[in-house]
C-alpha cells in the first residue's frame, strides 16, 4: 500500500482507515487505555505511521499538519464518526474544545463495542498481513500504555520527527511520502544494536525502548 | 553517550542521544513480543516482584499477597482503582494489592486489600467482582520460597494451579532439560500432542513420517514459551546472530537492579533428525552424523563466544525407527571435551507408535 492509497478518500482510503482505528482501540483495549481520549487516538494513529516501517508495516497517512496541539488526521476523525454512527466505536464523556483557529471540536473518549468490533476482529485475522499489523500495533500500544496520562498528553512534544525543528507549525511534516525523512523510525532501529554484549533487540524491544526514551526526554534527559 | 556514527541514519533532534543508556535500563522488554499471552503475563509479573524483591530486599512491603489479573482495565469496584505507569520499574509496593494488569505488566490499576483470608479473597474476587475466571497470579510473600502461583483458569478454579519459581538461581542444564521433556510431552511427543493447527504442525504427513519443512522453527518457537514458562525471570532470545553463525536459544537473565547486566545461563542448539524430507527425498544417515557434528561444535562456539555458563545440543528426533542416542555415538569424546551436553527427544508419528514404546517400560497410559 501507498500513502496516496491510505490518504484517499474513496472506498478503499477509507476502508484502511476504519481498519486502523478498530485495530487501535483493540490494542488500547488490550493494553488498558481505554476508553481512549480523541488526542491520544490520534496520537496513536501518528506513532503507528512514524514507526511502522521499523516492523516493515505500511504508511497509511505519510505527511501531516504540525500543529501546536499534536496529530490531527481530519479524514481519520470523520471515519471514527462514521464508525461511532454504525455502532461499531461507542463514545462516552462527550463535550466540546475550542482548538486551533478557534473553532468548537466534539471531544470525546472512545472504545470498541465489542459486540460489533469482534466479527471485524476475527476477520482481519484471517489475513496475514492483517495480523502482522495488529501484532505491531499491539506492541507499540502496550510500549505507550506504560505513560502516565500525564506524559500521554505531552509526549509529542519529545517525538523525534514532530520536533525536527526544520519543520515550523503550520507546516507539513512528511516522513513517509516525499521527504521521507523519519526520524522516529531511525531512533527506534538504531536501539536494535545498541544492547550490550552484543545482542540484538528484538521487533518488540525498539518499540519499547523508543517509548521510554520518549518518557526520558520529556523529563529533561537527552 | 552519543550513539551515532557516520553510517547510522539521521536522527534528527535526538542527534547524540544516550539511546544505549536507555536500551540498557530497559533491556528484555518487549523481547518476548512473539509468545502467547498468558506466557507473557507470567514472565512480566516474575520479573516485577523479583526487581521489587531486590530493591527492598523484601523488607519494606507489606506482608500479604499481591494478585495479579490479566484484565487491564478493572470493573466497578466501587472505588477508583490507582493507576502505576511503568510498573515494571519496581518503585512500587505490589502486596497487599489487587492488580489490574495487561499482559507485559508494564503499567497497572491496583486497589488495596484488607487483609482477608486466601479463602475469602478469592471468593471476593470471584464473586462481589465477577472476575472468577480471569487469568490471575498469586504471589504471597509469607511463604518459604519465592514463588508464584498460576491460575490459568481463574480464582474460581483455585486447585487448577501452576507452582513456578521466581527466585531466579541456579538454572542448569539439567533444570533445562527438565522443563523441555514437560514441553515435549505436552506439545510434540505424538500428532495427538500437538494442538497446533495448519501450517504450525510438525508433521506435513505423519503416516509417511514426512516433517514439515518448518519443523525446527516451530519446535523453536514452542520451547522458546515453555523456557519462558518455566524460567519466567529470564528472556529466552531466538536466532541471535553471531561472528560464527546464528544460535537458536538463549536463555539469559538481567540483573534486576541493573538491566543491562546479563548473566547467559545455557546456548541451546537444536537439530531436527529426519528420515525424509518434506518432499519424502530420503535422508542419507551421514547427513545426520554431519548435522550432530555441526551442532557440536556450533553449541559450543556460540557458548564461548557469548560468554554463556553453558551449552547443549538438543535434537528432536522425527526418523521413522526410533535408535536411541546412537547418533551422538561419534561425537560423544568432543562433546564431553568442549562441555556441550547431549540430549535427544522423540517425536512419534502415530499415538499408536509411542504407546507401544511405553507398554515394555509399565508406563502406559490409563
Amino acid at each position: 500500500m501507498t500513502p496516496e492509497d491510505g490518504r484517499s478518500n474513496g472506498y478503499i482510503g477509507s476502508l484502511k482507515r476504519r481498519i486502523r482505528i478498530v485495530m487501535l482501540l483493540d490494542a488500547a483495549e488490550c493494553a488498558g487505555l481505554v476508553p481512549l481520549a480523541i488526542g491520544h487516538l490520534h496520537f496513536l494513529a501518528y506513532m503507528s505511521n512514524t514507526l511502522a516501517p521499523v516492523w516493515d508495516m505500511p504508511i497509511l497517512e505519510g505527511k501531516l499538519l504540525k500543529r501546536q496541539s499534536g496529530p490531527f488526521y481530519p479524514a481519520l476523525q470523520r471515519d471514527l464518526d462514521h464508525l461511532v454512527g454504525s455502532g461499531v466505536v461507542s463514545i462516552s464523556k462527550l463535550g466540546y474544545l475550542l482548538s486551533e483557529g478557534n473553532r468548537w471540536r466534539l471531544e470525546g473518549s472512545y472504545h470498541l463495542n465489542k459486540t460489533l468490533a469482534a466479527p471485524i476482529l476475527v476477520a482481519l485475522e484471517q489475513f496475514e498481513s492483517e495480523q502482522l499489523l495488529m501484532s505491531f500495533i499491539r506492541e507499540m500500544v502496550y510500549a505507550i500504555s506504560a505513560l502516565s496520562e500525564n506524559d500521554f498528553d505531552n509526549a509529542i512534544s519529545a517525538d523525534a520527527t514532530f520536533t525536527d525543528p526544520v519543520i515550523a507549525f503550520g507546516n507539513v511534516l512528511d516522513f513517509g511520502e516525499w521527504r521521507k525523512v523519519n526520524y522516529t523510525a531511525n531512533a527506534a532501529r538504531q536501539f536494535g544494536h545498541l544492547l550490550p554484549e552484543g545482542t540484538n533487540a528484538t521487533l518488540g524491544e525498539e518499540l519499547h525502548f523508543y517509548v521510554r526514551h520518549l518518557h526520558r526526554r520529556m523529563h529533561g534527559e537527552r | 553517550m552519543a550513539n551515532d556514527s557516520p553510517n547510522t541514519p539521521s536522527l534528527g533532534p535526538w542527534t547524540g542521544a544516550d539511546l544505549s543508556g536507555t536500551a540498557r535500563a530497559n533491556m528484555g522488554l518487549g523481547a518476548d513480543y512473539e509468545l502467547p499471552l498468558h506466557v507473557r503475563f507470567i514472565a512480566g509479573a516474575a520479573k516485577l516482584i523479583r526487581k521489587r524483591r531486590a530493591i527492598t530486599n523484601g523488607k519494606t512491603d507489606a506482608i500479604e499477597p499481591a494478585i495479579f489479573l490479566l484484565q487491564p482495565t478493572p470493573p466497578d469496584l466501587g472505588a477508583p482503582a490507582r493507576r502505576v505507569p511503568m510498573l515494571d520499574n519496581g518503585l512500587t509496593p505490589l502486596t497487599g494489592r489487587l492488580w489490574f494488569v495487561n499482559a507485559v505488566v508494564n503499567v497497572g490499576k491496583y486497589i488495596e486489600l484488607s487483609g482477608e483470608e486466601d479463602d475469602e479473597l478469592f471468593r471476593r474476587i470471584a464473586e462481589d467482582f465477577r472476575l472468577g475466571d480471569v487469568q490471575a497470579i498469586v504471589f504471597d510473600p509469607r511463604a518459604e520460597s519465592i514463588e508464584i502461583r498460576y491460575y490459568p483458569r481463574g480464582l474460581q478454579n483455585p486447585d487448577i494451579c501452576e507452582l513456578i519459581s521466581v527466585s531466579g538461581t541456579d538454572i542448569s542444564l539439567d533444570g533445562i532439560f527438565a522443563a523441555i521433556d514437560r514441553i515435549h510431552q505436552n506439545c510434540f511427543v505424538t500428532p495427538d500432542a500437538q494442538s497446533l493447527s495448519g501450517k504450525l504442525r510438525l508433521w506435513k504427513d505423519s503416516s509417511k513420517w514426512l516433517p514439515s519443512s518448518d519443523a525446527e522453527a516451530i519446535i523453536q518457537m514452542n520451547l522458546k514459551a515453555g523456557l519462558t514458562t518455566a524460567f519466567p525471570t529470564c528472556t529466552v532470545r531466538h536466532e541471535q546472530p553471531q561472528v560464527s553463525g546464528r544460535l537458536d536459544l538463549e536463555i539469559e537473565e538481567s540483573d534486576p537492579l541493573d538491566c543491562g547486566h546479563i548473566t547467559r545461563h545455557a546456548i541451546l542448539e537444536l537439530k531436527v533428525l529426519r528420515s525424509f524430507s518434506e518432499t519424502g527425498t530420503p535422508v542419507p544417515s551421514e547427513k545426520t552424523l554431519d548435522d550432530v557434528t555441526s551442532g557440536v561444535q556450533q553449541a559450543a562456539a556460540y557458548r564461548d563466544e557469548k560468554c554463556a555458563r553453558a551449552s547443549a545440543l538438543c535434537c528432536f528426533d522425527m526418523r521413522r525407527e526410533p535408535s536411541g542416542e546412537t547418533c551422538f555415538k561419534h561425537i560423544r569424546n568432543t562433546a564431553k571435551d568442549t562441555c556441550v551436553r547431549l540430549r535427544l527427544w522423540f517425536i512419534f508419528a502415530t499415538s499408536k507408535l509411542y504407546r507401544a514404546t511405553l507398554v515394555p517400560l509399565g508406563l502406559q497410559e490409563h
